[in-house]
């Protein structure tokens, strides 16, 4: 009856890009990016989310010059019809890799923590079958949801600055541009902060909003707030790791953040772990991050196959998925492969999308703003 | 039992459903002819074998054949005695007495039968239909049409205050199952001409009559036009309650959650009827469905908007804490002790541990059986007969509980955790949401007794996001959290003061958004303050 078929807000783009953008592997950031640039972290974080705000900035540029499109019609549409359908089968396919190796990923931190005993397979599925329920949804209940879980987000990490702050020590933040560092040593710990797969989902996962969006012109907006909050707290994630722990250390642990959280402590014992709590959180963002990157390779098969839904090819994918996410032996190679994969991603998700903004423009194809 | 009864039901109904449909229709469009005895055979045939039936012949101005019909359960005997039989057995001296001024039934009406509801009906199939809603028809010999007047009397009770919804501060009435009441009840609160109502019958064979009321200019015309189209799909043999509407009208039929709201109470259907949703009244029913309804709905009460705010919004805020504990408390104290017990201070988990030494189950075991219990002991208490069940429950309650763990059988914080469950799901105003919530809590406890905390985020993740897909008549049910409304936010968790609450609800896309100019700007300050007194009037 009063239902619209184009609902989203700027300001639920803005709590979709926050809630994909914020997921699992910032866990593991502070570590990858201190092996490379020790105390330089904070700053290679900055410019890993600048390169990564190169490509979301230009799929909203696209989004907003062809209002109606998404991601296939237009690379159909300005490099024509079979590269750009061979295109978006290659997005397709690495962001199922992508997707299979975080729900790995995330299953071992699972191990980890709280299920030691438990097969990885278990946990695996089980994200698997939550992620598909999910995106069962349309994309503007998708947008409901994403919208939902931001705040349960954001404000425990508030929390955590509150009460980590007398933990910290600006020492082991400077000098912040890391002791014995290069350039290309930033741009590389740079790349590989962009490669992580979340920023990565999140980048892409505007493509399929903007066609749903009420007034298609906002989403630069809505973009400009959610990579500004999704990035102040990635940054003050790895600020606040290091601060705490010191970049020797970070590199030791595996998932410095959380371990971050278990150093700390609530004032008067209230509860004697900490991180538990957090790790609720944690998975709360894992569990959004992953079902942005599902919902979205489902659109984005939907519309290359021409299917009926995304929901026949959301069932169809998740037994590949499983495979993916069932291949490596261990944690350790699960972040080898991550990391290659990416690298070789961010020619998907940054290289590619400023390519088409410039050929739409040359050949003049879509409305220009 | 009713999913059994319904296919037998069904299966008669096709068995001689055909041939009723045939008889309806050799009646439709059949007319009344001038033979009386004609005409009383053809309604005596339809009529066999119903007992209340009644004939009563008699001389119409003790001259021409007449007779009353009427099905003796449903009307007022002595009405058909004083205001029917008796004016026509004397022909009153303005009449002129010829023949042909009884060929029809319009001077009959206008001068003899004035003082009651009558009128004149030639189709057959009308005065069959009227007279089974407790009408009597007249027939008389020679004429062509049949006088039918409204003798009806059904019994009903008296208007109480609602049981499953009272109040400390506010109105005490409530619906009850006779439809004219209810609508009275409505009306009078709204002596207004934009208060609109619908009627229409659904049910093939109990032709239950459905109202749907709404306040023209107000409610958006497609959510009326959207409700009449679903209520016209119905095609059941029966409706006996409101209940029956609503699980053919949702949205979504296999979820937990309730999609519509019922009240029992008229003040809080003339406030949802102001905020421009629609009420559907169902005869026989005393519960009134409010369309569209959103989850807010749920946790508030008539009374938080007859109380003052800041007291209500604490209420409120409890009533949410409530439905929350109610949800996830056992699973949160499975979590912690079977998987995390290092979460609590080290004291407590000695205490707790000392509790459960002689317990020989696990914890997930441990709670999941009591709440079983509970949930038995709470649907004995409603089936019991009323006069034993205060003494039960409190048998049940207090000695099992007591006795369980003196045995041993359960640790004495398991019933703490089962108790503060129990009585948190008593704290929301409307039962069938409280439902929802108390059973979904045990597919939760089952998911975090398999993965601890994981399992525990995920089902809430689920429910969460169940919550959030679902629709009321296209209103997402989770408005105005997600999607935020900003603007209505102030009558949520808590409750603004009511000169705050400026606008109708946004999602409802109500005709006229305000229901409140603004209130308190340019009152005169208090009189009788002292410095205004002495005219030092600033």
């Amino acid at each position: 009856m009063i239902t619209r078929e184009r609902q989203i807000t700027a300001l639920q783009v803005a709590a979709v890009l926050v809630s994909s953008l914020i997921g699992v592997s910032i866990l593991a950031l502070p570590r990858i990016v201190a092996e490379k640039v020790n105390y330089g972290a904070p700053l290679a974080t900055l410019i890993g989310i600048i390169l990564g705000a190169i490509g979301l900035g230009a799929f909203t540029y696209l989004g907003m010059r062809f209002p109606k499109d998404f991601l296939i019609e237009y690379s159909e549409k300005v490099i024509g019809k079979w590269p750009g359908k061979f295109m978006g089968f290659l997005f397709i396919s690495y962001f199922a890799v992508v997707l299979g190796l975080v729900v790995r990923e995330f299953a071992e931190i699972m191990n980890t923590m709280v299920l030691a005993k438990t097969p990885t397979f278990a946990p695996v599925l089980v994200i698997l079958l939550l992620v598909v329920i999910t995106a069962r949804n349309d994309i503007v209940t998708f947008a409901y949801i994403q919208f939902y879980y931001a705040p349960l987000m954001i404000v425990p990490m508030l929390l955590l600055i509150l009460i980590a702050i007398g933990d910290m020590k600006l020492e082991n933040i400077m000098p912040f541009w890391g002791n014995e560092t290069s350039l290309p040593d930033f741009l590389w710990a740079g790349a590989s902060v962009a490669s992580l797969p979340f920023l990565q989902i999140g980048m892409t996962v505007i493509t399929v909003l903007i066609p749903f969006m009420q007034q298609p012109a906002k989403a630069i907006k809505g973009m400009w707030w959610g990579v500004s909050i999704s990035s102040i707290f990635i940054l003050l994630t790895v600020l606040l790791t290091i601060a705490v722990m010191s970049a020797e250390e970070v590199v030791n642990d595996f998932w410095p953040t959380m371990a971050m959280t278990r150093l700390i402590q609530l004032p008067a014992q209230i509860l004697e772990r900490v991180d538990l709590l957090y790790f609720m959180v944690w998975v709360a963002s894992a569990l959004t991050t992953i079902s942005s990157g599902y919902i979205m390779i489902a659109m984005l098969g939907h519309r290359l196959f021409r299917s009926r839904s995304h929901r026949s090819l959301s069932i169809l994918l998740t037994p590949v998925i499983l495979i993916i996410a069932l291949l490596p032996d261990n944690t350790l190679q699960t972040y080898g492969w991550l990391e290659k994969v990416g690298m070789w991603g961010l020619c998907l998700t940054i290289i590619y999308p400023v390519f088409l903004v410039l050929v739409a423009k040359i050949r003049r194809k879509g409305v220009s703003s | 039992m009713f999913g059994f009864r319904k296919k037998r039901s069904g299966r008669i109904l096709k068995g001689n459903g055909d041939s009723k449909v045939r008889d309806e229709d050799s009646s439709r469009g059949q007319v009344f002819s001038s033979q009386l005895k004609e005409n009383l055979a053809l309604l005596a045939a339809r009529f066999q074998g119903a007992q209340d039936f009644t004939i009563r012949e008699f001389d119409c101005f003790g001259k021409f054949p007449a007779c009353v019909l009427y099905l003796s359960s449903l009307v007022d005997k002595e009405m058909i005695a004083s205001h029917v039989v008796k004016p026509l057995m004397y022909a009153p001296n303005h009449m002129p007495m010829q023949q042909d001024s009884f060929q029809q039934a319009k001077p009959l009406i206008r001068q003899v039968l004035f003082d009651a509801d009558g009128k004149a009906e030639n189709q057959v199939s009308i005065a069959l239909d009227l007279l089974l809603r407790g009408s009597a028809v007249i027939l008389l010999d020679g004429m062509t049409e049949a006088i039918i007047v409204n003798v009806q009397k059904v019994e009903k009770r008296g208007i109480e205050q609602p049981k499953s919804e009272q109040v400390i501060r506010g109105p005490r009435d409530g619906f009850i199952e006779h439809l004219q009441t209810n609508l009275a009840l409505l009306r009078v609160r709204i002596p207004s001409v934009d208060l609109k109502i619908k009627v229409m019958q659904i049910g093939t064979i109990t032709k239950s009559q459905v109202a749907i009321v709404y306040m023209d200019g107000i409610t958006e015309p497609t959510l009326i036009q959207d409700i009449e189209e679903r209520l016209n799909a119905i095609q059941i043999d029966r409706i006996l309650d409101a209940g029956y509407i609503e699980q053919f009208i949702q949205d979504n039929p296999w979820s937990p959650f309730p999609q519509i709201r019922s009240t029992e109470r008229p003040d809080v259907a003339v406030g949802n009827l102001l905020e421009g949703r629609v009420a559907l009244l169902v005869d026989g029913s005393p519960y009134a469905l409010i369309c569209p309804t959103t989850f807010a709905m749920f946790y508030q009460t008539a009374e938080d908007y007859t109380e003052r705010t800041l007291i209500m919004s604490l209420t409120r805020m409890v009533r949410v804490i409530a439905l929350l504990f109610s949800l996830i408390t056992p699973s949160l104290y499975i979590a912690v002790l079977s998987f995390h017990p290092e979460l609590i201070p080290t004291k407590f988990a000695i205490a707790v541990a000392s509790g459960r030494a002689g317990v020989p189950f696990p914890t997930f075991l441990e709670v999941f059986m009591m709440e079983a219990a509970v949930e038995i002991l709470r649907e004995a208490t409603v089936r019991m007969p009323q006069q034993i069940g205060g003494a039960l429950s409190i048998v049940g309650v207090l000695v099992i509980g007591q006795a369980a763990v003196m045995a041993g059988f359960v640790s004495p914080i398991t019933v703490v955790v089962i108790a503060l469950t129990t009585i948190s799901s008593f704290a929301t105003p409307a039962y069938n949401a409280a439902m929802a919530f108390r059973m979904l809590r045990f597919p939760i406890m089952l998911a975090t007794g398999a993965f601890g905390f994981f399992g525990l985020i995920g089902a809430l993740f689920l429910v969460n996001n169940h919550i959030i897909s679902l629709k009321s008549f296209g209103v997402p049910f989770f408005t105005p959290f997600s999607p935020m409304n900003f603007g209505e936010l102030k009558d949520t968790i808590i409750r603004a003061p009511l000169r705050h609450l400026l606008d109708r609800p946004e999602e409802l896309h109500p005709l006229n958004q305000r229901r409140l100019k603004s209130y308190g700007k340019d009152l005169p300050n208090n009189p009788l303050d002292p410095p205004m007194k002495a005219g030092e009037r600033p």
